[in-house]
């Protein structure tokens, strides 16, 4: 059965549709973000899979410093905050013959848009992306992980294009 | 060569007040980077910063073909607050002083 994933309603929500193994694969995602975070702190060094997620804000080490002995642990929380948002939502809607839908709120909605990117950089991260170029030796393959990568770009991608036509085209 | 983008600036400091080093004005940068979806950057562009699709469109194409752009300027304080929304919405982003 094939069915758009993503809808925007005319009030403005969007209803997502998804077969139940895909609610899992995202459930998954969370598991492997909450990981990421688990720990991250101002004192100790990041990783490579820590940095994207927390990236520096400056290029001097004294003012990073600074700068990372307050907003670190903020980020942390807005990010978990996130997580237990799309968490949420993973647990609510309703199931038939194994589809999965809900009506997001907007503060799901939100927390789908800021979830799936953050999901999107910690697999890149673990395939080996780190330039344009490296897209290409992905095409051929059927790394889980991979493919997993290119899924969450679609979903995204599809979520994106549904919430920017609501924007004012305006400054 | 593209032309490089200027940034509209949130607050213009009097010429008649007294600055001091710590209070010119802050430049947020975004950085490019392989992964982020480009109509991603243009929509968190235009959710935070309240750009129209053509502006914000054009500052993600300046991140992808230079590798940066400013996308914000301002006091120090609301340039760090910039960037960290921004990397909570997963960009890459830092704030410098020209």
């Amino acid at each position: 059965m094939r069915f758009p994933r993503l809808v925007r309603h005319a009030d403005g929500g969007v209803r997502v549709t998804l077969p139940t193994a895909e609610r899992a694969l995202l459930a998954d995602m969370v598991r492997t973000i909450r990981e990421v975070i688990a720990g991250v702190d101002a004192d100790t060094p990041h990783d490579e899979v820590v940095g994207r997620l927390f990236p520096r804000a400056y290029e001097d080490p004294l003012e990073q410093m600074e700068y990372a002995d307050t907003a670190i642990d903020l980020l942390a929380e807005a990010k978990r905050t996130m997580l237990d948002t799309f968490e949420e939502s993973l647990r609510a809607g309703t199931v038939r013959r194994d589809v999965w839908r809900i009506d997001l709120t907007e503060e799901q909605t939100a927390a789908w848009l800021a979830v799936l990117q953050d999901g999107r950089l910690v697999l890149a991260q673990i395939v080996g992306i780190r330039t344009e170029e490296d897209w290409d030796r992905l095409i051929e393959t059927d790394d889980e992980a991979a493919l997993i990568l290119a899924y969450l770009g679609e979903l995204l991608g599809m979520l994106v294009m549904l919430l920017d036509g609501a924007l004012p085209d305006e400054e | 060569m593209p032309v490089p983008l200027e940034a509209p600036e949130r607050e213009r400091v009097s010429s008649t007040e007294t600055v001091n080093e710590r209070d010119r004005l802050w430049n947020v940068i975004v950085w490019n980077d392989p992964v982020t979806l480009m109509d991603y950057v243009v929509f968190v562009l235009r959710k935070l910063f309240g750009y129209d699709k053509a502006t914000a469109t054009r500052l993600m194409m300046q991140v992808h073909e230079e590798g940066r752009a400013v996308v914000s300027s301002g006091p120090r304080e609301q340039a760090e607050m910039d960037v960290h929304r921004l990397h909570a919405h997963g960009l890459q982003a830092t704030l410098s002083q020209d």
